[in-house]
């Protein structure tokens, strides 16, 4: 999720460690025999940590290819070469359309699609109605399903 | 016999049954007799003309429903998420699946929102660097140490949470310059002369071939207090004239509700006035021994 919000693995990775021990320090209030009890606080802990960290970071570069070139690997079962190449180029083609996303719409597809929260979730994170979550929800699936059409309109064909 | 005209005025009423039997026969005759009316009696009765093959316009389902309820395009955009999701009923699924057969740009957002599903959540985790669980536990290490050390780390933790902050830039400059403000300002500071000696400091320096003139301090100083006082004078008389305005507003405002309130008043008085002389009625003097008339009301 830092990855997503930063664009930058160094900094996503500098946010991700400062959540940890900000967890660590706020261990005392979770239930520790329900793993779920601290996804929530934290994913609520990181977007906010990441929208405190883009403010502070005035001039921010163009998103479009730039984290595509560094790359994130992501956990994948032992693919065959070919697949691995397919999926690598999917992936890439996802990240560059994600970029080209309003922030709105990147924001909700990152708590959504990806990171797979519930609506009801989703709108106490934002502070706003469970019926905006939901048509915002909407816009940005089409936002994303035309930016990665105009990046290759052969996708998933 | 009837003529094409009254024979179409006639094949109204046949199917409601209005027809008396001589116009039917009328009818029946025409039609016998007119290749036309024939054709259309036979229409009437229920049989299925011919019309041979028809092209359809490729466009066609589009142009009616731009015609009738406008572009299908956002309409259908707005049920796609439904559809792919599986959560859209009725006649709207028949209706998006009929415009996707027909619009290929939304059929291929379709396609593309239907692998979302499968696509999407791989996104969601990432590999970090083998450093980073280490670093995450050595920091944490320290948090938890006791006594000097521990105490040194967290406040650390709790500076960087500081700096972190959006408006700690603003927020920082605006103590600094209280601070300095403090220092320097007020009397008996240890920095009260501070600029004075900045400033002789840089004037008999030799940086480079740059030289601040010689700037007349004292004059400097009279004239602000020159300009001050006339900024005083000239807001202090602004004030008076404000103020005296207000005054003759005021006064009248006042004048005039005294006056509505004397006409009010002497209206009253009138009205009143009016009112007892209604009531008075014509006395009789009495039988007093002085002749004093005893003016009592019956």
């Amino acid at each position: 999720m830092a990855w997503n919000y930063m664009q930058s693995p160094q900094e996503a990775r500098d946010v991700a460690q400062e959540v940890f021990v900000r967890l660590y320090q706020s261990i005392q209030s979770f239930d520790l025999g329900e793993e779920a009890s601290c996804v929530p606080w934290l994913l609520a802990t990181t977007r906010n940590f990441c929208i405190d960290q883009l403010r502070r970071r005035k001039a921010r570069p163009p998103a479009s290819d730039l984290a595509v070139e560094e790359g994130a690997p992501i956990r994948d079962a032992r693919p065959t070469p070919e697949e691995s190449t397919l999926a690598e180029d999917r992936r890439r083609t996802l990240y560059r359309a994600l970029a080209r996303l309003s922030d709105v719409s990147r924001e909700i597809i990152l708590l959504k699609e990806i990171q797979g929260l519930e609506l009801r979730e989703i709108s106490e994170m934002l502070s706003v109605p469970v019926g905006t979550v939901k048509s915002r929800s909407s816009r940005a699936r089409i936002e994303l399903a035309r930016a990665l059409l105009a990046l290759d309109p052969t996708f998933g064909a | 016999m009837i003529a094409c005209d009254r024979f179409d005025d006639l094949l109204d009423a046949l199917p409601q049954g209005g027809l008396t039997h001589p116009w039917r026969k009328e009818l029946e005759a025409h039609a016998a007799a007119c290749p036309r009316c024939r054709r259309i009696l036979s229409v009437a009765g229920g049989e299925t003309p011919e019309v041979g093959s028809v092209s359809v316009p490729d466009n066609l389902t589009e142009a009616i429903l731009q015609r009738t309820s406008g572009r299908p395009c956002p309409r259908a955009r707005d049920l796609l998420c439904d559809l792919t999701d599986g959560s859209l009923a009725g006649p709207d699924v028949e209706l998006v699946r009929a415009h996707l057969d027909a619009c290929r740009e939304c059929a291929a957002i379709a396609r593309v929102l239907g692998l979302h599903a499968e696509l999407l959540p791989a996104l969601a985790e990432i590999t970090p660097d083998e450093r980073f669980v280490s670093d995450v536990l050595a920091r944490t290490t320290r948090l938890r140490r006791g006594g000097l050390a521990g105490s040194a780390e967290r406040l650390v933790q709790r500076w960087r949470q500081v700096l972190a902050r959006p408006r700690f830039a603003a927020e920082g400059a605006y103590l600094g310059s209280i601070l300095l403000v403090g220092l320097v300002a007020f009397p008996g500071s240890p920095l009260q002369d501070l600029p004075r000696e900045l400033l002789a400091a840089v004037r008999s320096s030799s940086f480079g071939s740059w030289r601040l003139p010689d700037l007349p301090v004292a004059e400097v100083e009279a004239r602000a207090s020159e300009l001050t006082v006339r900024a005083q004078d000239a807001a202090g008389r602004r004030l008076s004239e404000t103020v005296g305005l207000a005054r003759q507003d005021i006064e009248k405002i006042a004048g005039a509700i005294l006056s509505v309130g004397q006409r009010t008043a002497g209206t009253f008085e009138n009205v009143i006035g009016d009112s007892d002389r209604t009531d008075n009625k014509p006395t009789v003097p009495s039988d007093n021994q002085e002749g004093e008339t005893d003016e009592r009301p019956r």
